[in-house]
C-alpha cells in the first residue's frame, strides 16, 4: 500500500434532510452500516468494526475484508472513519467523513466525503469503479436517512 | 468473631482490603500513597473481579457539570440513596480522569457507535434531567487481542505491584474481627486449608463484589430466576454476610444490571444477544411477541422477562426466542464478546460454527423452525406474518417499535436462539455513607469498616452505563483515603 501523493476524492455528497440534528445523528451510524453491503460484521471494540465488504466489479461481487475505525467523532456534528482493506489489489485506506449542521430546528445539512489516503498501485486503474462504488454507497445511506428521518 | 477466638497465626497491616478488583486496587493504591501499609486479600486465584472482565467504561463528569450529574444520579436512584453519598461520588468521579492519567495511561471519551440491535444508548437514560453530564471514558487497549477490561486491569494491578503492596490470592475472607468496643480490627481468611488472621491497625475495606453467584441470595432478593452471572464467580456475597455479622444495614439488594443472552449447555459462558441488523423479533414460549424488542435500556433489559401470566401460571418469557432470517444472520455475529468471565469460544462472524453446534436453530420455513424449538407452528407463522405486515406500513401498533428498526423477516432460512436473562452484577450490600463508612442498622458508622465498589453500590434503582467502574475507582479512592487517615488502635 502506498501513501497517495494526492488524496483523491472518491465521492462527495451533500444534502439537506427534513429532520432535527439529533435525529439525523441518532440514525447516522446505523444507516451507514445498514446502507452498505457488508457481511460478517464483528465489533472489535467501541471504535472498531471488522466486516466483509461486498465490492461489485461489473458482474462480479468480490468479498473484501475491511477494518473500520472511528478516527474522529464529535457527537451531533461529525463522524470520521478510516476504512482499511489490507489484502491483495484492494489494499487501501479510505477516510469516510460525515459532517452535520443544523439549518433550522427541523432541517439538517449532511456533507459526506470519501477520500483515499493510501492504496495499492493497481487501485489507480480501478479509480472510476472505486468512485462509482463510493457514490452508490453514499446514495444508499442518503436513501435510508431520508426514509427514516 | 471476637478477638479471643482468633487463630494464633497472624499478619498485621494498617489497612486490610478484602477483594482485589477495581475498587480494591484503587483503595490500595490510594491508602499506600497516603503512607499506609496495605494488604490486599483476594478469594480468587487472580485479581480483577468484575472490572477485568467488564467493558470498563468509567464515569467522569466534565468540569462544571457536576451539579447536573448529581441531579441525574439522584433522579435515577428514586430517593433510595442519600444525596450526600451521590455528591461525594460525583466529586470523586470528576477526578477519575486525572487520577487514571496520573497512573500513566491515556484515556478517551467513550462513544458508542450503535450499529447493532438492541442499541446501546449512552447516557443510558437520556430523558432524565442532567443526562448530558454522564460522560464516560475508557483506556484503549494497547496489545493485540487485549480487551478493554484487561487493559484497565493491567494498569491498576501494575500500580499495585509497582508499589510492592502485598496481595494474598486464593484466600477467601470468612469473618471480620471486632474488638470490645465494636471496632473492626481485622479479618480471618483461609489460605490453602489453613486459617490466617490479619490484624488491621487502621481499618478494613470491603470491596469483594456482589452476589451474582450466590443462588440463595438471588432467590431471596431478585425478582427473576434463573439469572446467571457473567462476571467473576468469586462474587458470592461474602462481604454482605461478613458485614451483616457486625451489624451492617443493607441497601439496594433488589437492584441488578443485566440483559439477555444465549447460554448453550456445552459452553463455558453465556453470550449477550446482539443482532447485526434490525431484522429480528423476540417471541415468548407461545410464539408471540411480547415487547418492543429495541426499546429496552440494555442494562435493564432483563426486566422485560419478569411478566408473570396469571392465566397460564408461570413465566411465558422464560425462556424467550430470538428469531431472525438469513439476511440478518449474514450481516454478522449474533453476539459480541466484549465482556464476561470464562469466555473461551470466539463466536464466528458468519455464525456458521454456532449453527453447526446447534446453538442457533435453523429452519427452511417458519414452520420448520417452530418445530426445532418445540413451538406451535401456526402461532409463530402468524406472529411473523403480522410483524412483516407492520414493516410494510412502518408502524408497529402492538409495541410501537421505531420505524427504522422494522425490517422484515423474509429471507429463508429462518433462525432461532433460546434466550435467558444474564446478569452483569448486583448492587446490593452494606449501606455506606459519603465517606465510604459502612453503616449499621441504627444508622451509625461501624468503626473502622469501609466499603467500595459494587458491594453496596449507590445505584438504588436505575443504573447508568459506566457507573460501576466509575464508582469502583472513585469510592475506592475515598475509602482508601479515609482508611489511611484513621488513627491506629491500641
Amino acid at each position: 500500500m502506498e501513501l497517495a501523493a494526492e488524496k483523491p476524492l472518491l465521492a462527495r455528497s451533500n444534502y439537506i434532510l427534513q429532520a432535527p440534528l439529533h435525529r439525523v445523528w441518532d440514525l447516522l451510524a446505523s444507516s451507514v452500516i445498514q446502507g452498505i453491503p457488508v457481511e460478517q460484521m464483528d465489533i472489535v471494540n467501541d471504535m472498531t468494526i471488522t466486516a466483509i465488504l461486498k465490492v461489485r466489479l461489473g458482474p462480479v461481487e468480490v468479498p473484501v475484508p475491511v477494518r473500520v475505525e472511528v478516527a474522529d467523532i464529535a457527537p451531533m456534528t461529525s463522524l470520521s472513519t478510516l476504512v482499511t482493506a489490507t489484502k491483495g489489489p484492494f489494499q487501501s485506506r479510505i477516510r469516510v467523513s460525515f459532517a452535520l449542521a443544523s439549518v433550522s430546528d427541523d432541517e439538517t445539512s449532511v456533507d459526506c466525503t470519501a477520500v483515499e489516503e493510501a492504496g495499492h498501485p493497481l487501485m489507480r486503474l480501478m479509480r472510476w469503479q472505486q468512485r462509482r462504488f463510493a457514490g452508490d454507497i453514499f446514495r444508499s445511506i442518503k436513501g435510508r436517512l431520508e426514509q427514516f428521518c | 468473631m471476637n478477638e479471643a477466638a482468633r487463630p494464633a497465626e497472624e499478619l498485621e497491616t494498617d489497612v486490610l482490603i478484602i477483594g482485589y478488583g477495581g475498587a480494591g486496587a484503587a483503595a490500595a493504591i490510594t491508602a499506600h500513597d497516603r503512607g499506609a501499609d496495605v494488604i490486599l486479600l483476594e478469594k480468587m486465584a487472580e485479581g480483577g473481579g468484575n472490572t477485568r472482565v467488564s467493558n470498563t467504561s468509567w464515569f467522569a463528569p466534565p468540569a462544571g457539570t457536576e451539579s447536573q450529574a448529581i441531579e441525574h444520579i439522584d433522579a435515577l436512584c428514586f430517593g433510595r440513596t442519600d444525596r450526600a453519598v451521590i455528591e461525594a461520588y460525583v466529586e470523586a468521579a470528576s477526578k477519575n480522569k486525572a487520577w487514571i492519567e496520573s497512573l500513566g495511561a491515556t484515556s478517551r471519551v467513550t462513544h458508542l457507535l450503535n450499529v447493532r440491535y438492541p442499541q446501546v444508548t449512552h447516557p443510558s437514560w437520556p430523558n432524565f434531567p442532567g443526562a448530558a453530564a454522564m460522560v464516560n471514558h475508557t483506556v484503549p487497549p494497547e496489545l493485540d487481542g487485549e480487551r478493554v477490561g484487561q487493559r484497565f486491569w493491567r494498569l491498576l494491578s501494575g500500580h499495585v505491584e509497582k508499589r510492592g503492596i502485598r496481595t494474598i490470592l486464593g484466600a477467601p475472607a470468612q469473618d471480620l474481627i471486632t474488638n470490645d468496643r465494636g471496632e473492626v480490627v481485622g479479618a480471618v481468611a483461609e489460605k490453602d486449608g489453613r486459617k490466617i488472621s490479619i490484624k488491621a491497625r487502621r481499618a478494613v475495606i470491603l470491596s469483594c463484589g456482589g452476589f451474582e453467584f450466590n443462588e440463595e441470595m438471588k432467590e431471596q432478593y431478585l425478582s427473576v430466576m434463573p439469572f446467571d452471572g457473567i462476571g467473576s464467580p468469586g462474587n458470592t456475597g461474602d462481604g454482605i454476610t461478613m458485614a451483616q455479622k457486625v451489624g451492617a444495614a443493607l441497601w439496594h439488594m433488589g437492584v441488578a444490571v443485566g440483559g439477555f443472552g444465549i447460554k448453550p449447555k456445552d459452553a463455558t459462558s453465556s453470550f449477550g444477544i446482539s443482532y447485526p441488523a434490525p431484522g429480528f423479533i423476540y417471541v415468548n414460549k407461545y410464539g408471540k411477541r411480547f415487547t418492543n424488542e429495541t426499546g429496552w435500556e440494555i442494562h435493564f433489559a432483563w426486566q422485560a422477562l419478569c411478566f408473570f401470566d396469571p392465566k397460564r401460571p408461570g413465566f411465558p418469557t422464560m425462556p424467550i426466542y430470538g428469531i431472525c432470517d438469513a439476511e440478518t444472520l449474514r450481516k454478522g455475529a449474533l453476539t459480541w464478546s466484549g465482556a464476561g468471565y470464562g469466555v473461551e469460544h470466539k463466536w464466528s462472524a458468519d455464525n456458521s460454527v454456532e449453527v453447526a453446534k446447534g446453538w442457533i436453530k435453523q429452519g427452511k420455513t417458519v414452520g420448520e423452525l417452530a418445530k426445532q424449538i418445540s413451538m406451535d407452528e401456526a402461532a409463530l407463522e402468524k406472529t411473523l406474518g403480522r410483524y412483516n405486515d407492520y414493516c410494510k406500513t412502518g408502524l408497529d401498533p402492538d409495541f410501537h417499535r421505531a420505524r427504522e428498526t422494522l425490517q422484515p423477516l423474509a429471507t429463508a432460512p429462518y433462525y432461532a436462539v433460546e434466550i435467558w436473562p444474564r446478569m452483569v452484577n448486583t448492587m446490593g450490600g452494606p449501606r455506606r455513607d459519603a465517606k465510604a463508612r459502612v453503616i449499621n442498622t441504627k444508622g451509625e458508622p461501624i468503626a473502622r469498616l469501609y466499603s467500595a465498589g459494587e458491594l453496596g453500590s449507590l445505584w438504588g434503582h436505575l443504573y447508568c452505563g459506566g457507573g460501576n467502574v466509575g464508582e469502583a475507582i472513585a469510592v475506592g479512592r475515598i475509602a482508601g483515603e479515609q482508611a489511611a487517615a484513621e488513627t491506629p488502635w491500641s
